[in-house]
């Protein structure tokens, strides 16, 4: 197994790196993993494509998935632009399946809060300021998934909890949710507030468990929390609809 | 999990039964027998008298936790004397034979000693084809060889990876990891073998080691549980992590110059604890 350091010594000569490039996976016709321009995206989405390629349920989306059977993964994500997130928060709407994993943990206050602002914006998400958990004691060691299956994962150093339905909660670090799943449209939205891209490309047993049961064509059922109901469709479609307008005239910051 | 302690932790001159109701009032839940240590477990201890410790076994309420091997540090299955390496595969084919009578299935081995004379990479190879054929007499007895990390003592695997990718040339899910908390040192974190090795670790020794002393004064390295450098609360997650809910055994090197049967309530007392993840 490679080094971090020649893991990514190898991802900057590769030809996919592009500042948020929509990457399709060769062995995965129906994955497309949105990666930007840093090593921890980079780092990330190797860790993701390692998976769907090695991995022969994740690359089954045809059946029991949404109406279009993508499956986006949007690694260690810092600077995602308006245009970007809204690009994404369509295809959610139309039925794609999106995981959308954090690595704000890293990023200065001024990004971190630019950030948070446009996530709540397009997809509803409420992030609470990034915490770093490496230097606390052991409880902070370990992400406690328990949908779609009861794991326990390292966190990556620093997490971006999130708040929410308990309904929507994936995992949890001590009170904090830290991973949700949301319904937006015809889509789902999974938030991972901890990176666990990386801990796949290290082959971390409990990292590769979880993020297969995320990316399998039945997590839909896995997760068995109710769908919503016609009139909360209506609400999220007038939702989206005002994102939209929203970030087609962005504000300037003060 | 269950408790469990090795028969050459009872006090000096304790007969096996005394030294099993000693555990017992002292709230274990088994013993790990050390082939080659005491003198009731021998290689010349025939079958009916292994039958018989088995019964003084049950009969103290206690269940034998797995066959340890004391005989390995003076004959290895990677010494090059072929009589060496005969003895050593003969003591663990011994112990396979011994689990199967005390109803356990698991047997502890030190695989490979790298010294010297012995280089590395010759003790590597020979290590993997003894263990080859040694797994194969595991399988029909249904006992699993759990190869202890004696990492600074053998000179051999000394990384978590190392031994995982030693594990993965083994290839056989009769062999795996007996791993001892104590015996990383300074090395690496007893935590992240855990991780590492999760469904491989065929059962976990527990000490504590005082990393600053190294293996070169003449005080031990290794002392009671709780009182050095391991890191027990991140031990006890990563067991939870792994889904480790088997034996842990308590493997003392230091003992109380006085009162020695008080070490054995002692020790129990903090594996209850370290099992309870109090800290």
């Amino acid at each position: 197994m490679p080094t971090r350091r020649e893991f990514l010594a190898g991802l900057a000569l590769a030809p996919f790196v592009v500042h948020l490039a929509a990457a399709q996976s060769a062995a995965a016709r129906r994955v497309e993993i949105w990666q930007e321009d840093h090593c921890l995206s980079l780092e990330s989405a190797m860790g993701f494509r390692h998976l769907v390629s090695r991995n022969p349920p994740a690359t089954s989306f045809a059946s029991g998935r949404t109406a279009s059977g993508t499956l986006i993964i949007a690694p260690g994500i810092r600077w995602m632009s308006p245009s970007i997130a809204g690009d994404l928060a369509d295809r959610i709407y139309h039925g794609a399946w999106v995981i959308l994993e954090s690595g704000l943990g890293f990023s200065s206050r001024t990004e971190s809060k630019h950030q948070t602002d446009l996530l709540k914006k397009a997809f509803g998400l409420q992030l609470l300021p990034p915490v770093k958990v490496g230097k606390n004691p052991v409880a902070a060691t370990y992400l406690e998934y328990t949908r779609p299956v009861h794991r326990l994962v390292r966190t990556f150093e620093a997490i971006t909890p999130v708040w929410c339905d308990q309904s929507e909660a994936l995992a949890r670090l001590g009170k904090h949710s830290v991973c949700i799943r949301k319904r937006i449209g015809d889509g789902t939205l999974v938030f991972l507030g901890s990176m666990l891209g990386p801990g796949i490309g290290a082959e971390e047993r409990e990292a590769i468990e979880v993020a297969s049961a995320l990316v399998t064509s039945d997590s839909e059922g896995i997760f068995n929390s109710p769908s919503i109901s016609g009139r909360e469709a209506k609400a999220t479609r007038k939702e989206f609809a005002l994102f939209r307008v929203a970030i087609a005239a962005p504000r300037r910051p003060a | 999990m269950k408790k469990s302690t090795g028969d050459n932790f009872f006090p000096k001159a304790m007969s096996f039964s005394a030294g099993l109701d000693l555990l017992k009032r002292a709230g274990y839940d088994g013993v790990e027998l050390w082939l080659g240590d005491r003198p009731w477990f021998q290689m010349q201890t025939t079958d009916a008298q292994l039958s018989v410790l088995a019964q003084q076994v049950r009969e103290a309420g206690l269940e034998v936790s797995d066959v340890a091997n004391a005989l390995d540090w003076r004959e290895n299955i990677s010494a090059r004397d072929p009589a060496k390496r005969d003895a050593a595969v003969r003591h663990i084919e011994r112990q396979v034979e011994a689990a199967q009578i005390f109803g356990t299935d698991a047997i502890l081995i030190v695989a490979g000693l790298v010294t010297e004379e012995t280089p590395y990479n010759e003790v590597y190879k020979r290590t993997v084809e003894a263990l080859h054929k040694l797994a194969e007499v595991a399988a029909k007895a249904r006992v699993k060889i759990g190869v202890e990390n004696c990492n600074s003592e053998q000179r051999f695997l000394l990384s978590p990876r190392e031994f995982a990718t030693f594990l993965d040339d083994v290839k056989s899910p009769w062999v795996g990891i007996h791993l001892d908390v104590g015996n990383i040192h300074d090395t690496g974190f007893a935590e992240q073998w855990i991780e590492i090795h999760g469904p491989r670790i065929t059962r976990i020794h527990i000490k504590d080691v005082m990393k600053h002393r190294g293996r070169c004064g003449d005080q031990s390295v290794y002392t009671n549980i709780f009182l050095g450098d391991n890191n027990w609360p991140a031990i006890r997650e990563a067991m939870r992590k792994v889904n480790y809910d088997g034996w842990l055994i308590a493997e003392m090197e230091s003992r109380y110059r006085y009162a020695a049967d008080q070490q054995v309530y002692d020790t129990s007392a903090a594996l209850t604890r370290l099992m309870s993840g109090t800290f």
